[in-house]
């Protein structure tokens, strides 16, 4: 090559104006011993850069940054909702110890009876028929004396009241 | 305290309660002191199921009571009855009643009553139990069921 023909070069390369073959051209230019004393300097620029593996002139890309720095943050947000996970686990599973102590002390302490009725009136009648007939079979013993009761007839008793019982408390709720 | 006194019955009701043919009813304090509130605590009522802690019912379908089960020999068959004391006995033609029950100091904290014959029942009752007013109970009703009544009729 020329000695004009590489000024021209590096001086359009100095302006950003070369393309890319010709800025192959002039590394390769440069990359040979035997210059002109004009372009050492210059030389010595080509070769930091063919050192340096391109490195430092390796683009900036923001892209990457950016998605650098985005996971960052992504990993302190999961951190972070994690340590808030640990926190909600914390406290239920405190929560579960309380009740399962509160539900265990309960149990413990009013027998292990477990309602058959969800329906508190349904437990009402049934509480009531039962006392009714532990009532009246203890009433019974002294009567019988005087006379056989007939088990149905006192069976039938108790169904009756309950069925009164029924009554009364319906009109009691609709008085209210 | 009641649990460990109660074990026999416990593995009674537990024994019958998947049986075909048996119902088992239970009632716990929970559920008196819900319908406690409803009624006014002087009658008689509320007056036997305060204190209690719970109600068991264990009764044979019909099925079972037109066979020849004997109850009353089936359940005091599981029941250490040598531990508990004999409230009351009633027998008669096709029909035995039998009260047990069971103190601490002079309060009386279980009572069983087994039924056999013609009407075939096991109720157990624990807690605090007030065996007078259970007794009136009966009577009460009567009384009471009369007297609302008449208050129908007014209205």
């Amino acid at each position: 090559m020329e000695y004009s023909e590489i000024e021209e070069l590096l001086n359009r390369y100095l302006e950003g104006e070369t393309t890319l073959e010709e800025e192959a051209l002039l590394r390769e230019y440069f990359s040979h011993s035997a210059l002109s004393p004009k372009h050492l300097e210059m030389q010595e620029m080509f070769r930091y850069y063919a050192d340096a593996n391109h490195a430092a002139a390796a683009p900036f890309d923001i892209t990457d940054e950016l998605s650098a720095v985005i996971e960052c943050e992504w990993k302190k947000e999961t951190r972070n909702r994690f340590r808030h996970a640990f926190a909600w686990a914390g406290s239920a599973a405190a929560v579960l110890a309380i009740s399962f102590g509160i539900y265990h002390y309960l149990n413990t302490s009013e027998a292990t009876v477990k309602d058959t009725f969800k329906d508190p009136r349904m437990a009402y009648l049934e509480t009531k028929r039962a006392l009714l007939l532990v009532s009246n079979t203890m009433n019974r013993n002294t009567a019988s004396l005087k006379y056989l009761a007939k088990v149905d007839e006192s069976f039938n008793h108790i169904k009756k009241i309950t069925e009164i019982d029924k009554v009364v408390n319906s009109v009691k709720n609709k008085l209210r | 305290m009641v649990s460990a006194q109660n074990s026999a019955v416990d593995q009674l009701f537990a024994k019958y309660a998947d049986k075909d043919g048996f119902t088992a009813v239970s009632i716990s304090k929970g559920m008196f002191n819900l319908f406690a509130g409803e009624n006014e605590s002087k009658d008689e009522f509320s007056k036997a199921v305060k204190g209690l802690e719970s109600i068991r019912i264990l009764t044979p379908d019909e099925t079972l009571q037109k066979g020849n089960l004997n109850f009353y020999k089936e359940i005091s068959k599981n029941l250490p009855i040598a531990q508990y004391e004999e409230l009351m006995s009633v027998k008669e033609k096709d029909q035995v009643f039998k009260m047990l029950i069971r103190k601490k100091g002079n309060v009386i904290t279980e009572f069983i009553m087994i039924g056999g014959g013609k009407d075939n029942v096991l109720i157990c009752i624990t807690g605090i139990i007030n065996l007078k007013s259970i007794s009136k109970l009966s009577k009460a009703m009567d009384i009471e069921g009369m007297e609302n009544i008449d208050k129908i009729d007014k209205n």
